[in-house]
């Protein structure tokens, strides 16, 4: 292979990735502080999307800007969903939180569905449809590279967001409050935290965060009611193989499924992709299913008590 | 018919066991005591194939389990209970039971009477239809106690289970561990209340820090200076004199 | 009010009967069913409620929640079309050599997730199902991709093909009684035991001689067969199957719907959930035909909600607690 080709195929793969890297950190963040994976992440995405399409639709701002004022909106929506759907079943059985986000994520499906039927939609930002043209740069042997500046607005965006959230979770007060409870429930119990409300918030977050994804994906990707599922099945590689619970892992491993995605679309074809990507999964999680990142070795024995 | 020897077990940096030898003789009732973080729930774990020891050997009857599973050891014939009981919740006792019964049983009506045997003899009896989860804590010991004996053991791991217990259980539950030790059943019991280990052991071996630090008959221990010397400090020995 | 007492079960000889009268009017149904719609949703009864037993037993009595049993569905399907379509082998044994391939994947799936608990297993099996989706899809040499495949309307007993709705009711039935029967079987013997153990505590069984990694693989096992069996049933009785009729991921979502809310674990759990659930369908369509997508799946997310909130344990176990009758089961 050329060293353009690979350098646009890695160029793509990036910024492909770091779309994935902001989905997925919401997602890694719910796990590792509440121990509940949300089956119906994708939906929020998906849902975000629909927003945003509406009010650049309606309103013809500009969709980035849409994205941003329509925070609030998707972050309130993380607030009742938790309420309604992810407290119940803080107390119950790994089965019953399961397929409550499964049946979630089948709720919302079929509800946007039922709503704004099947048809795909999309839109195209005005100020920038011709792709840019990096290069050539003679010294590396590489010609013309093209990039699409759709996808390198949300990029940066992705990238900017996802660097300002990990700052926020490592510098703040409620962001060390956050990990606090992520690693030891009790202990944050005893030092007068308010586990339903942390949980709460960073729930909302996770919800906020995969909704930004959502909305500045809306200029690359068409959207239909079942496009959080494809998505969703990224994210969750994306999560496990960062660590379940890893904000860092979840970054890093979001740029690698990127690329992993962009080479083998080109190797083995756009259809067959998801076949390496899901089998690099089941390999993750036989192998080391703490990931690159894991918080804990989940899956050795339960802890056998060594209180002496 | 037990044999440990040069046993250790390491959590990160920390040596949890160190060069631990000891055994354990058919018939006995053998004592483990030490003060808190001396690695005896740990001893346990690494006997019964919970834990890995990567240094020296484990025999059962001259044969070799340190590389075996908890199951496979279950069905030579050394058992465990945990510290914190863990009953089978949401099924009643006399299925709790009959799940150990099973380790020899192959019958379903074989193990539903063997375990009405058990229960009979560890005064379960009369709750055998509870829900396991709705135990109180001297029944969960006792129902603890009678899944192992449910699995025909020939050595007897017992973790703590007098902890927890009011006098009165306290009395009951002395009196059915020298049932089982009459009935021929060696015994290794992990047990922080003084009075009762000495009382009920043939012999005792002390841990501290993952280190065997004596081993006795009951009278010796009691008046062994290390034993004294991890139990109150350094202090107390030189007040004593 | 959940249970503080488990009861025995009742040994009076006028209770023993009620079981078998329920049977004998299951046998009687199909001959009294006149309407083509209803004999229809009869048998889509019989053959979700089959599929659904057969997932029970791995995700209710091992306690191994699978997201991935449209794979083995699927492969049921088609394993046996491609079998008759290819070389003329009657799907009767197709339908054998289909649930054997798809136990040796399920064998070979639960080895590698061996380790795998809970999240991670459930997450483990949704790759697996979705891979099995992208190979039907994309396989088109083999199964015809998303075109999918047609079989042959051929009546004939050898080829498992017939003219009326009845004969496939009579088999559903005899399925839909042999999984209930299976699960039943396997509650009340040593495997069951040692199921429920690993469910409740697995190093507690361990410790107490339970074999727990070879009872999770003998549930494996028979939950994949099972499941591939049904997935023949239906190909057989649907005549034409493709990727998304026999393989997405909705499949195990709605099987494992009708295990939950019909009791997870139980018996009959999964066949209640059928018969609750597939008619609620069966109506939809019929009195919105196609103008309401979505609607009948929004329905089910919302019931599946409500119960896991509400009551866990499954309408099934439910209704045992509050009519003593039904003990018995």
């Amino acid at each position: 292979m050329d060293s353009t080709l690979f350098t646009q195929l890695l160029i793509s793969g990036i910024l492909l990735g770091g779309i994935y890297a902001l989905a997925s950190i919401g997602l890694t963040l719910i796990f590792g502080v509440m121990k509940i994976v949300n089956f119906a992440h994708g939906e929020f995405f998906m849902i975000a999307m629909y927003l945003t399409y509406w009010v650049v639709h309606y309103f013809h701002i500009d969709p980035y800007l849409s994205t941003l004022i329509l925070v609030p909106v998707v972050f309130l929506i993380g607030i009742v969903s938790y309420y309604l759907f992810i407290r119940p079943t803080l107390a119950s059985s790994v089965l019953a939180q399961i397929f409550i986000t499964v049946g979630l994520s089948t709720i919302i499906q079929n509800l946007v569905l039922l709503f704004w039927s099947a048809d795909f939609r999309s839109i195209s930002l005005s100020y920038a449809t011709d792709s840019l043209v990096l290069g050539p740069f003679p010294a590396l042997h590489i010609e013309e590279i093209m990039v699409s500046p759709a996808r390198l607005i949300a990029f940066v965006l992705a990238l900017l967001l996802s660097i300002a959230f990990y700052l926020f979770l490592k510098l703040s007060y409620t962001g060390k409050i956050i990990r606090a409870t992520a690693q030891d429930r009790s202990a944050a119990l005893l030092m007068g935290i308010n586990p339903d409300s942390i949980y709460r918030l960073t729930f909302a977050i996770g919800i906020v965060l995969v909704g930004l994804a959502g909305g500045l994906v809306l200029p690359v990707y068409t959207v239909h009611p079942f496009v959080g599922f494809d998505f969703v099945l990224i994210m969750f590689v994306v999560v496990v193989l960062g660590g379940m619970g890893s904000v860092v892992g979840a970054m890093i491993s979001g740029l690698i499924i990127g690329v992993v995605e962009v080479f083998s679309s080109y190797w083995i074809g756009q259809e067959n992709k998801q076949v390496i990507y899901f089998l690099v999964f089941i390999a993750i999680l036989v192998v080391r299913p703490s990931g690159l990142f894991g918080l804990k070795e989940e899956e050795e024995l339960e802890h056998i008590e060594t209180i002496d | 018919m037990l044999e440990a020897h040069g046993i250790s077990k390491w959590f990160g940096g920390n040596a949890v066991l160190s060069d631990l030898s000891f055994t354990i003789r058919p018939g006995e009732v053998v004592g483990l005591i030490g003060p808190n973080g001396a690695g005896k729930t740990t001893v346990f774990n690494v006997i019964t194939g919970f834990y890995r020891t990567k240094t020296g050997y484990i025999r059962f009857n001259k044969m070799d389990i340190g590389r075996l599973s908890p199951e496979a050891i279950c069905s030579l014939g050394l058992c465990r209970t945990f510290q914190i009981t863990r009953p089978f919740g949401n099924i009643s006792v006399t299925k709790n039971v009959m799940i150990g019964a099973f380790n020899q049983e192959k019958s379903v009506k074989k193990a539903e009477k063997k375990a009405g045997e058990i229960l009979e003899f560890v005064r379960l009896y009369d709750r055998r239809n509870m829900l396991g989860r709705n135990l109180t804590i001297a029944d969960r010991k006792r129902l603890e106690i009678a899944r192992g004996l449910a699995t025909s053991p020939k050595l007897f791991l017992l973790d703590e289970v007098m902890a927890g217990l009011n006098p009165v259980e306290l009395q009951e539950m002395i009196k059915l561990i020298r049932q089982i030790a009459d009935s021929g059943i060696a015994l290794f019991v992990i047990e922080h209340i003084m009075a009762v280990i000495m009382g009920l052991s043939h012999r005792i071996i002390v841990l501290n820090h993952g280190e065997k630090i004596a081993e006795g008959e009951p009278s010796q221990i009691a008046s062994d200076k290390e034993v004294i010397k991890a139990y109150l400090g350094e202090e107390y020995l030189i007040a004593q004199g | 009010m959940r249970p503080s007492i488990e009861q025995p079960r009742s040994s009076r000889t006028g209770l023993k009967v009620i079981p078998w009268i329920a049977v004998l009017s299951l046998f009687v149904l199909p001959l009294l069913i006149k309407n083509e719609f209803y004999l229809d949703a009869l048998i889509l009864i019989f053959l979700w409620g089959a599929f659904a037993g057969g997932w029970n037993i791995l995700a209710g009595y091992a306690g191994m929640i699978s997201l991935g049993h449209n794979a083995f569905f699927g492969i049921g399907a088609y394993t046996s079309t491609l079998l008759l379509l290819h070389f003329g082998l009657s799907p009767w044994i197709g339908m054998l050599v289909g649930g054997l391939f798809a136990s040796s994947i399920g064998l070979i799936l639960g080895v590698i997730c061996f380790r795998l608990r809970s999240h991670y297993f459930a997450l483990a099996t949704l790759a697996f199902g979705e891979v099995g989706y992208i190979i039907a899809v994309n396989l088109r040499s083999l199964t015809g991709g998303s075109e999918g495949l047609a079989l042959p309307i051929q009546p004939s007993l050898t080829l498992f093909s017939f003219a009326g709705k009845l004969p496939y009711a009579y088999i559903g039935l005899f399925f839909f009684l042999a999984v209930i029967a299976i699960s039943y079987t396997i509650e009340h013997s040593r495997l069951g035991y040692y199921l429920t153990a690993f469910r409740e505590n697995e190093n507690a069984a361990r410790a107490l001689g339970v074999r727990t990694g070879k009872v999770r693989l003998i549930a494996m096992v028979i939950s994949s067969f099972l499941s591939a069996v049904m997935g023949t049933f239906y190909a057989q009785y649907v005549v034409f199957i493709d990727p998304s009729s026999v393989m997405r991921i909705q499949i195990s979502i709605q099987v494992a719907l009708f295990a939950i809310v019909g009791g997870i674990g139980t018996a009959l759990g999964p066949a209640i959930g059928a018969m609750i659930f597939v008619p609620i369908a069966m109506l939809l369509r019929a009195k919105m035909g196609t103008s309401l997508p979505g609607l009948h799946m929004i329905i089910y997310g919302v019931i599946l909600v409500l119960v896991l909130l509400y009551m866990p344990q499954g309408i099934g176990s439910k209704l045992k607690e509050k009519i003593p009758l039904l003990r018995r089961i």
